[in-house]
C-alpha cells in the first residue's frame, strides 16, 4: 500500500528515460512521467483520507507498514502516516504533478528532468514517511543528489559552482546526521534504528564513554541534529549556499526545493526533536525561539532590499523558516500545529510563486531578473494579463497570511501559541511580518502595475495548461483558509501525543 | 575423488589457460572472435564449478596445502567472477588491439588462477608460490602498453613495489618457520598456541607480515603504487588490478589472522583474541586512517580521472582494513559483502571510463566537457557506479560503508569511524569534480552524439546489466550479509 | 689455531700487494702522454664508440635459457628419490612426466612464436 508510490515513482526513472529516442516532442514519456506522479499523489491522499476517517473514529495510530530489511543490524522498512506528515504528504502530491506539468515545455533533455525530479518526489515521501532513522537517512542522503543534477545541468550561468556548493554543504550536514545516528543507535541496549522505540525518553539518562569523559547521548545528538538541519535548511548565519542556489536554479527546481524540500527537512526536525529528544529541545527552545524570530526579521529585512526576484524569494524561505521555527519551538500544541500547517501552507505559496515566476520568465525570455530600472522588461504586466494578476494576488495574500488564506490560519496559530510562551518573539514576529507585507506588496508593484514599457514584447495572459496547474494550488490555499478544520483535526491529536513527553 | 572436485574450478582455469595459449599459437586474424568465447566459456565454467564444489566443502583441508572452505570458496567466485567481467570488458575497449587479445584473455585467466591459489593456501610456501605468481602476470599487464611511457613506468614501480614486499614476505615466513619448525599454516598455529613467542617476535612478525601484504591491499605504507599504475595500464587491466590484487591480499591477510594469529571465540560476536599481543591493533589502526585520508586527498586535486579514482580505491581499500581490523564476525562479513558491491562498481566504472576514453583519447577531467550530451546512457552509468563506489544511497555501497562504520564504532573505535566518514565526504567531493566535468553547457541543437552500432549496444548492455546486481544487492541486502557470514563459518581452523 | 698460517698468508698477501701498488704511485714518474690514456685494445688502435648496441635477441635467449634451466634444477632432487619411489609405483613417474609436458607446452608456444628465430 504504502510501497506503492515509492516504488512506483522510483521505478519511473527506468520508465522515463529510454524512451522517446528519436522525436524531441514526443508527448510519451512525458504523460507516464505526470501519470506516475498524479498517480503515486492519488495514492497519498487516499492514505491520507483514510488517516482522516481514522481519527474521526477516535485512533491517533496511523497507517504504517514495516517489513524487516537487514535483520542484523535491525534495520527495517518501517513506514508510517500519522497526523504529523499527513499534511506534508498532501503537499508533495499537490506540488509535484504541478511542477511536471509545468515543464511541458522544455524540448531539450526532458526526460532527465522528468526522471530527476521523480527521484526527488520518491525520496521526499521516504523522508516524510520514514519510521526507521536507518531509512530516514537513506532518503535524506537521496534528496541531495537529484538538486545537485537538476541545478548544475539546467541552471543559470554560474550553476555548476552553486550546485557544488549547495552539494558539499549538504554532505558535511549528511554527515553530521550520520554522526547523529549512530549514536542514537549505539547508545541504546538492544541496537535499534526504530524510532518508536528510540522515543518516549528513552534517550535522556544515557551517558557513554568518549575520550575518557562521559557525554549525555541526548545532548550530542541533538547538537549534531541541528547543525546538520541548518547546513541544509536556510537559517540566518549560514543560508548563503541557498541564496547562491536560489539564484542559479531553474524556476522549477526552485519549486521543488522551497516547496518540497524545505518542509520535509523542517518536519524532520520536529518529529526527531520531539520523538528523541524532547528534553534536549526544550532546554534548547529559547534559544530556538529567539534564530527563529531573529531570521524573521533578517529575511524581511533582506527581501524590501532585494531587486534580483530570486533573491527575493530566497529571503521569503528564510522568513517563513523563521516563522516556522519559532512555532516548533514553542512547545504549545497550539504553535506546533500552526507550524505544521503552516509548513503545508508555505509551500503551496512559495510554489505558485516561483512558478508564476517560472510564466513570466518563459513569457519575456528575459535573461536577467532585475526587477528596477528601463532594462527590467517587467512593469505593468496587469494591463496585458489581468487574470496572471490575480492569481498571483491571491498566492502573495497567502503567503503573507492574509485572513481567509491559508497562511493566515498558519501565521495565526504560531502568534497564538508563540504568544503563551515567549511575547517578546512574536513582538518580533509581528514586526517581520509587517517588513515582508511592505516587501512583497513592493514587488508586487514594480512587477504588474505602473505603466508597460514600450518596445517590450507583449506576454500574453495564462493559457489553459498553465491554468490548470496554478488554479488547483490557489483553490486550496482559499480552501485551507476558509475550512482548515479537517486537517487540523487531523494534525492535533499527533501534535498532542509528542508534546505529552514534555509536559 | 571428493579432493578432486573440490579443486576442479583451478583445473578448469588451467586448462582454460592452456587452450588460450594453444589458440594464439595456432589461430591467426579472424578467429579471434572464436578465442573471446573460449576465454568467456572457460572461466564461465570455472565459476560454476565453484559453485557446486561449495557443496562438498567438508571440515578437513582438500589436500596438505590448500584449503578448500567457505573463505577460500568466496574469494573464488570473486575472483573467477572478475576475470569473466574484465574479459567482458576487454571484447568492448580499443586499448587492446584484436591481435593482441588472445595474449591479454590468457593473463586474466593466469592472474585469476594465482589468486585463487593464494586465496586458499593453508601452507606458507604455497601462499608465498602464489603470490608471486600473480606478481609475476601483474608486471606484465602492468606494463602491457608498450607504446606508452607511462605504462613502462608503471610496470617499473610495480616491478620495485612487488619485489620488496615478496622479500620481507619471505623474511617473515622464515622467522615464523625458526620458531614453529613447520610451514603449515595450522600447525603453526598449533605450535604458537602451545608455546606463545615472545613480544619482539611477534610483533615484528605481525608487522613484516602487514607490511608485505600491504603491498597488494594498496594501503599505507605501499599504496603509492596504486595512482601510477592505474593511470598507466588500459582500463581492462585497471580494473582487474585495482579490484584483484586487493582482493588477494585480504583473502590471505584473512586466513593468516584468523587461522594463525588468532582462535575462533566462543560467541560471535566476540572479538576474536590475538596471540603475542603485539600491538598489532595500533598499528593497524593507524594504517587503516592514514590510508583513508590519504586516499581520499589524493584523489580530490587530481586532473586526471584514472587517478582520481586510484584515490577513491585507496580510500575505499583502508575502509576495508577497518574491518579486518574489527577482527570478528560483523567486521569480515562486512568486508566481503563491501567487496562483491566494490566489484560490480568499480567495473563499471571502467567500463564506462574505457567508453569514453576510447572515443576522447585522453582521461583529463578538463577535456570531459559536454560529454554528458553526446552520451547520454554512458555518463549516467558511470556516475551511477561512482556514486554507488564512494557511498552514495540507493545503492550498496553505502549499506556496506554503513556496516563497516557500524562494526567499529560497536567495537569502540570511535576516531577511526570519524576519520571514515570524513574521507567518505571528501570522496563525495571528488566524485562531485568528476560529475560536473561531465556537464557543460546544453546544446541547443541536438549534437552529433557518437557513432552508434553494434558494438555499442553491446557495451551499454553490459552496463545496464552491471546495475542490475547492484540493485539486487541493495534488496536483498539481508541475503548477502548473511551468505558472507555463512561463508565464515565454513572456516577452518 | 691450524687456521693461523692462513691468516698470515692472506697479510702476507695484501701487503705485499698494496706496498707494490703503493710505491708505484708514489714513487714512479707521471709523465702524461696522450697515447697513454688510450683505452687498451690489446695494442690495436680503438675505432667506434663505446656503446655498441646489442641485440635483443641475446636477452631473449638468455631469459629462455634460464627458466630452461630452473627447470632442469627440479630435476636434481626428483633424480635422487626416482629410484626408491619406483619401487611403490609408477606414480612418480607420470608426475615427472606431467612435469615436463607443462615445460614442453611452454617450449612450443616460444617456438611458434619465434622467439627462438635469430632474424
Amino acid at each position: 500500500m504504502i510501497l506503492l508510490p515509492l516504488l512506483g515513482v522510483a521505478g519511473q526513472i527506468l520508465f522515463g528515460k529510454p524512451r522517446g529516442v528519436k522525436a524531441k516532442d514526443s508527448a510519451l514519456h512525458r504523460l507516464v512521467a505526470i501519470g506516475t506522479s498524479i498517480f503515486a499523489g492519488i495514492i497519498g491522499v487516499v492514505l491520507v483520507v483514510r488517516l482522516y476517517a481514522q481519527v474521526g473514529a477516535g485512533g491517533a495510530a496511523g497507517i504504517s507498514e514495516h517489513l524487516d530489511w537487514v535483520g542484523a543490524f535491525a534495520i527495517s522498512y518501517a513506514v508510517r502516516i500519522d497526523g504529523l506528515n499527513a499534511l506534508l504528504v498532501l503537499l508533495i502530491s499537490v506540488v509535484f504533478p504541478v511542477l511536471l506539468v509545468s515543464e511541458w515545455g522544455r524540448e531539450r533533455g526532458a526526460r532527465g528532468l522528468n526522471g530527476l525530479f521523480l527521484c526527488l518526489q520518491s525520496s521526499l515521501y521516504g523522508i516524510v514517511c520514514a519510521q526507521d532513522l536507518f531509512l530516514l537517512f537513506f532518503f535524506w542522503t537521496l534528496s541531495a543528489l537529484p538538486i545537485y543534477f537538476l541545478v548544475s545541468i539546467w541552471g543559470g550561468e554560474e550553476r555548476e559552482r552553486a550546485g557544488f556548493r549547495y552539494m558539499m554543504t549538504a554532505s558535511v550536514g549528511n554527515a553530521l546526521l550520520f554522526c547523529a545516528i549512530m549514536v542514537v543507535y549505539y547508545a541504546v541496549d538492544p541496537n535499534t534504528f526504530l524510532l518508536d522505540q528510540l522515543s518516549d525518553g528513552r534517550l535522556s539518562g544515557i551517558r557513554f564513554g568518549f575520550l575518557g569523559g562521559s557525554v549525555p547521548v541526548a545532548s550530542l545528538a541533538f547538537t549534531l541534529l541541528c547543525l546538520s538541519m541548518v547546513l541544509r535548511v536556510p537559517v540566518w548565519p549560514l543560508h548563503g549556499w541557498f541564496s547562491y542556489l536560489m539564484t542559479q536554479a531553474p524556476p522549477s527546481v526552485s519549486v521543488a526545493l522551497c516547496g518540497g524540500f524545505i518542509p520535509a527537512a523542517i518536519y524532520l526536525f520536529v518529529r526527531l526533536s520531539y520523538g528523541l529528544f524532547p528534553f534536549s529541545l526544550s532546554d534548547l527552545s529559547p534559544a530556538l525561539v529567539a534564530i527563529g524570530a531573529f531570521n524573521v526579521v533578517i529575511g524581511a529585512v533582506g527581501a524590501v532590499a532585494q531587486r534580483d526576484f530570486r533573491m527575493f524569494v530566497a529571503s521569503l524561505c528564510v522568513t517563513h523558516t523563521g516563522l516556522i521555527l519559532v512555532g516548533v519551538s514553542s512547545l504549545d500544541a497550539v504553535g506546533v500545529v500552526g507550524a505544521v500547517f503552516q509548513l503545508f501552507a508555505f509551500g503551496l505559496g512559495v510554489s505558485g510563486l516561483m512558478l508564476f515566476f517560472g510564466i513570466l520568465r518563459d513569457r519575456a525570455k528575459s535573461s536577467g531578473f532585475n526587477l528596477d530600472g528601463p532594462e527590467a522588461g517587467y512593469g505593468g504586466v496587469a494591463s496585458e494579463a489581468p487574470v496572471m494578476a490575480v492569481v498571483t494576488a491571491l498566492i502573495v495574500a497567502s503567503l503573507l497570511g492574509f485572513p481567509g488564506f491559508g497562511g493566515f490560519i498558519g501565521n495565526a496559530l504560531i502568534f497564538m501559541g508563540g504568544y503563551s510562551v515567549h511575547p517578546g518573539a512574536v513582538l518580533i514576529l509581528g514586526i517581520g511580518s509587517l517588513l515582508l507585507t511592505l516587501a512583497t506588496f513592493s514587488v508586487y508593484m514594480r512587477i504588474f502595475l505602473g505603466k508597460y514599457p514600450e518596445g517590450a514584447k507583449s506576454t500574453g495572459d495564462l493559457v489553459i495548461r498553465e491554468r490548470g496547474f496554478l488554479l488547483p494550488l490557489v483553490f486550496l490555499l482559499v480552501l485551507l483558509g476558509v475550512y482548515p478544520k479537517p486537517l487540523l483535526d487531523m494534525v492535533r491529536p499527533s501534535v498532542e501525543a509528542l508534546l505529552q513527553l514534555i509536559h | 575423488m571428493r579432493d578432486w572436485i573440490l579443486v576442479l574450478p583451478e583445473i578448469t582455469l588451467a586448462l582454460t589457460l592452456s587452450g588460450l595459449l594453444a589458440c594464439e599459437i595456432a589461430y591467426r586474424g579472424e578467429r579471434v572472435r572464436l578465442v573471446s568465447a573460449i576465454a568467456l566459456v572457460g572461466l564461465a565454467a570455472a565459476f560454476l564449478q565453484t559453485v557446486v564444489a561449495r557443496r562438498y566443502i567438508g571440515a578437513e583441508p582438500a589436500a596438505g596445502s590448500l584449503a578448500i572452505d567457505g573463505l577460500s570458496s568466496y574469494f573464488r567466485l570473486f575472483f573467477i567472477a572478475l576475470a569473466f567481467l574484465v574479459s567482458a570488458m576487454t571484447v568492448f575497449t580499443r586499448e587492446i588491439a584484436i591481435r593482441q587479445r588472445t595474449e591479454y584473455f590468457a593473463f586474466v585467466t593466469a592472474g585469476a588462477l594465482a589468486m585463487c591459489f593464494a586465496a586458499a593456501s593453508a601452507d606458507f610456501m604455497m601462499a608465498f608460490l602464489s603470490l608471486q605468481f600473480l606478481n609475476l602476470v601483474g608486471y606484465f599487464m602492468a606494463g602491457y602498453s608498450k607504446e606508452r611511457s607511462v605504462s613502462t613506468e608503471a610496470a617499473v614501480k610495480f616491478m620495485v613495489f612487488g619485489a620488496a614486499s615478496s622479500v620481507v614476505l619471505l623474511y617473515a615466513v622464515a622467522v615464523l618457520f625458526s620458531v614453529s619448525g613447520t610451514l603449515d599454516i595450522y600447525a603453526i598455529s598449533a605450535a604458537m598456541r602451545a608455546q606463545p613467542p615472545t613480544y619482539v617476535t611477534s610483533l615484528m612478525v605481525i608487522v613484516l607480515i602487514y607490511v608485505s601484504l600491504s603491498f597488494y591491499l594498496g594501503v599505507f605504507p605501499m599504496h603509492l603504487w596504486v595512482p601510477d599504475v592505474l593511470q598507466g595500464v588500459p582500463m581492462p587491466t585497471a580494473a582487474f588490478l585495482a579490484l584483484g590484487l586487493p582482493a588477494a591480499g585480504f583473502s590471505v591477510l584473512l586466513r593468516l589472522f584468523m587461522a594463525v594469529f588468532s582462535s575462533k571465540g566462543t560467541e560471535a560476536q566476540a572479538l576474536w583474541p590475538f596471540f603475542g599481543t603485539g600491538g598489532w591493533e595500533e598499528v593497524l589502526a593507524l594504517a587503516s586512517g592514514a590510508t583513508m585520508l590519504a586516499g581520499a586527498l589524493l584523489a580530490l586535486r587530481q586532473s586526471s580521472a584514472k587517478r582520481m579514482l586510484a584515490g577513491l580505491v585507496v580510500s575505499h581499500l583502508g575502509l576495508l582494513l577497518l574491518g579486518v581490523l574489527v577482527l570478528n564476525e560483523n567486521g569480515i562479513a562486512a568486508v566481503l559483502f563491501n567487496l562483491t558491491a566494490q566489484l560490480f562498481a568499480l567495473v563499471g566504472v571502467f567500463c564506462s571510463l574505457s567508453f569514453l576514453y576510447d572515443r576522447l583519447g585522453t582521461d583529463r577531467l578538463e577535456h570531459f566537457g559536454g560529454v554528458l550530451y553526446r552520451a547520454i546512457p554512458e555518463c549516467v552509468c558511470l556516475i551511477l557506479f561512482l556514486a554507488c563506489f564512494v557511498g552514495f544511497p540507493p545503492f550498496p555501497g553505502f549499506l556496506g560503508r554503513f556496516l563497516l562504520i557500524g562494526a567499529a564504532v560497536r567495537e569502540q573505535w570511535y576516531f577511526l569511524a570519524i576519520i571514515a566518514t570524513l574521507s567518505t565526504v571528501i570522496g563525495i567531493a571528488a566524485f562531485l569534480r568528476l560529475a560536473h566535468s561531465l556537464g557543460g553547457p546544453i546544446p541547443d541543437e541536438r549534437v552529433q552524439g557518437f557513432e552508434s552500432g553494434g558494438a555499442i549496444t553491446g557495451q551499454r548492455m553490459f552496463l545496464l546489466l552491471l546495475l542490475i546486481p547492484l540493485g539486487m544487492m541493495t534488496l536483498f541486502a539481508h541475503a548477502a550479509i548473511d551468505w558472507a557470514h555463512r561463508s565464515l563459518q565454513f572456516q577452518l581452523w | 689455531m691450524e687456521y693461523v698460517p692462513v691468516l698470515i698468508l692472506m697479510a702476507a698477501g695484501l701487503v705485499i700487494g698494496g706496498a707494490i701498488l703503493l710505491l708505484s704511485h708514489f714513487a714512479g714518474p707521471k709523465i702524461a702522454n696522450r697515447f697513454k690514456d688510450v683505452p687498451f685494445e690489446c695494442g690495436v688502435p680503438r675505432f667506434g664508440g663505446a656503446h655498441q648496441r646489442v641485440s635483443v635477441r641475446f636477452y631473449l635467449v638468455a631469459i629462455l635459457f634460464l627458466l630452461f634451466d630452473v627447470e632442469a634444477v627440479f630435476f636434481f632432487p626428483w633424480a635422487v628419490v626416482y629410484r626408491e619411489y619406483l619401487s611403490i609405483n609408477a606414480f612418480i613417474l607420470a608426475e615427472m612426466a606431467v612435469f615436463v609436458g607443462v615445460l614442453l607446452l611452454g617450449y612450443f608456444y616460444i617456438l611458434k612464436k619465434g622467439a627462438l628465430e635469430w632474424d
